[in-house]
């Protein structure tokens, strides 16, 4: 696998740097900024499509630093790159590099941190994706989550940015607390930090209490980053003042991060061997269809129509997490696969009012919202290449020992989830239903306000020649 | 063993992490100060749904 690997993540971190340390030399020439920053996130996009290639025969595990376990004892930090990991990188950076020669016209006049913010959040989302360490994958959320907070408040002399910046920190700084508080949990108990590494020491020794509270705390940081309810509310906050080309990354990405991260958790560290496997699953498709409901109701009664996409991006995430939740470990790329549809639809969403009025409420054009409200078919009747997961425990490191020495049954739980609640799994149905019903009827009522812009416009009449226009003599 | 040999550079890149995290919301906090006059959470009303 070579370097490309590491390249991915410090080719935008060191143009971030040179940015800014060369901001001065460039001046008045902004397009060379756009064009240096845009060419570097599609050299990364570029980077992550020849591995999401590579990787289609088999995932590849990247140590840094040829730190190599002994033994199965894991020191150095490793990158794991599977379909579903590349792939969801991928989407970010092509996002990053549409978002990036949007805000070429977006913005009049721009800053040179804000392409260093646009990098660095591209990093920290590439490598939240293939990252195979648990705490490192805390340090590339808190990355993450530091460039987000910045280009949220990217106009600090208004007060809605300051609010807005300041909701979403704090509350992402508590779930990435929390999270912290679980990592260092597990590692007290399991002395690893490797995904893989803490996979197989749980399943060689009975979980205990405190790995269920470690488990409890780390799920409950990615909670928030998914705007799950009841930790939906920064996204709107959030969603409502930022630039439009960062809410599109918000929406388009940055949310659906956070429920990978908890599928990746829950089936490469924690897994079966947790167990509480019904509770869990009820659990969590619970919380996925409240979250559909309330972000469906919230959407038909907002008026601001990036807070209207915040709540349909926030009810779309409950529907994924209940599709998490209903399948099986090895089908559960199905929903991601939803994901670059439903970031696609949301991207020229999110733009229409930015490119108009720069975000104020009422310049979009009618009709988008229920576009991007049904442009999630089921998440159950998608195929995927490959099942993806879990792959730490398939890594050419680990998945030896982990096969050799695991109780029968326990590494293999496929149908668990599925079959564990049908009635519960049945509601999902009306409840995408009712999704969907709302956000069209969002759309239809904000197409019906007063003043709304007709979308196709009417075309100017064309001039009677037989009108009364006087003619000269 | 391995617990003794990673927790200084585990502590170490949390500082570092935390210390950038909280530099910028102390940024906000001075931010929100010059705009609204005050830090109370209930006079920080400038958005609403």
């Amino acid at each position: 696998m070579d370097h490309l690997l590491a390249l991915v993540v410090t080719v935008p971190l060191i143009a971030a740097a040179a940015i800014t340390a060369a901001g001065p030399l460039f001046g008045t020439r902004r397009q060379v900024l756009d064009a240096v920053a845009i060419a570097v996130a599609a050299s990364v996009t570029v980077m992550l499509a020849v591995i999401m290639v590579r990787t289609a025969g088999g995932d590849e595990v990247y140590w840094f630093g040829g730190f190599r376990p002994v033994r199965g004892v894991a020191i150095g930090i490793d990158f794991e790159a599977g379909s579903l990991s590349t792939g969801l990188a991928c989407l970010a950076a092509l996002l990053v590099t549409t978002a990036m020669t949007f805000s070429w016209r977006y913005f009049e006049r721009v800053a040179t941190h804000y392409h260093t913010l646009m990098l660095t959040f591209l990093a920290g989302m590439a490598g939240f994706c293939l990252t195979g360490d648990v705490f490192d994958m805390f340090v590339w959320f808190e990355l993450m989550g530091v460039s987000a907070y910045a280009l949220t408040a990217y106009r600090p002399e208004e007060r809605g940015p300051i609010q807005g910046a300041l909701a979403f920190a704090i509350t992402n700084s508590v779930g990435a607390y929390l999270s912290l508080s679980g990592i260092g949990l597990i590692y007290g108990r399991t002395g690893a930090l490797n995904m893989a590494q803490i996979g197989v020491y749980i399943d060689h020794h009975r979980p205990d209490g405190l790995v269920t509270v470690a488990f409890l705390l780390i799920i409950s940081g990615f909670l928030i980053k998914g705007a799950i309810v009841p930790f939906h509310f920064w996204l709107a906050d959030a969603h409502a003042v930022a630039p439009t080309p960062v809410c599109v990354l918000f929406s388009g990405v940055m949310v659906e991060l956070g429920l990978y991260a908890i599928a990746r958790v829950y089936w490469s560290v924690f897994g079966q061997a947790l167990g509480h496997r019904a509770a869990i699953s009820h659990v969590f498709l619970a919380l996925g269809v409240l979250t559909a409901v309330v972000g469906a109701l919230f959407c038909f009664r907002e008026r601001h129509v990036k807070r209207l996409l915040a709540f349909s991006t926030i009810s779309h995430a409950g529907m994924f997490l209940a599709g998490i939740t209903l399948l099986t470990p090895s089908a559960w790329p199905a929903p991601p696969s939803t994901w670059p549809a439903m970031a696609w639809l949301r991207r020229p969403c999110s733009c229409a009012p930015g490119s108009c009025c720069t975000g104020s409420a009422r310049s979009t054009r009618p009709g988008c919202t229920a576009a991007a409200a049904t442009c999630a078919p089921p998440a159950w009747s998608l195929p995927w290449p490959r099942s993806g997961w879990p792959i730490s425990r398939r890594s050419p490191l680990f998945s030896a020992r982990a096969s050799s020495t695991t109780a029968p049954g326990r590494t293999d739980c496929r149908g668990s989830w599925a079959c564990s609640s049908p009635a519960l799994s049945w509601s999902a149905a009306p409840c995408s239903g009712w999704q969907g019903a709302c956000s069209k009827a969002s759309a239809t009522r904000l197409r019906r306000t007063p003043g709304w812009p007709r979308w196709p416009p009417r075309r100017p009449a064309k001039p009677n020649r037989t009108s009364s226009i006087p003619r000269s003599p | 063993m391995t617990v003794a040999v990673t927790t200084p550079y585990t502590a170490l890149t949390d500082v570092v992490v935390e210390a950038a995290v909280t530099s910028l919301l102390l940024a906000l906090a001075v931010q929100a100060h010059k705009r609204f006059g005050t830090l109370d959470p209930q006079e920080l009303a400038s958005l609403k749904g």
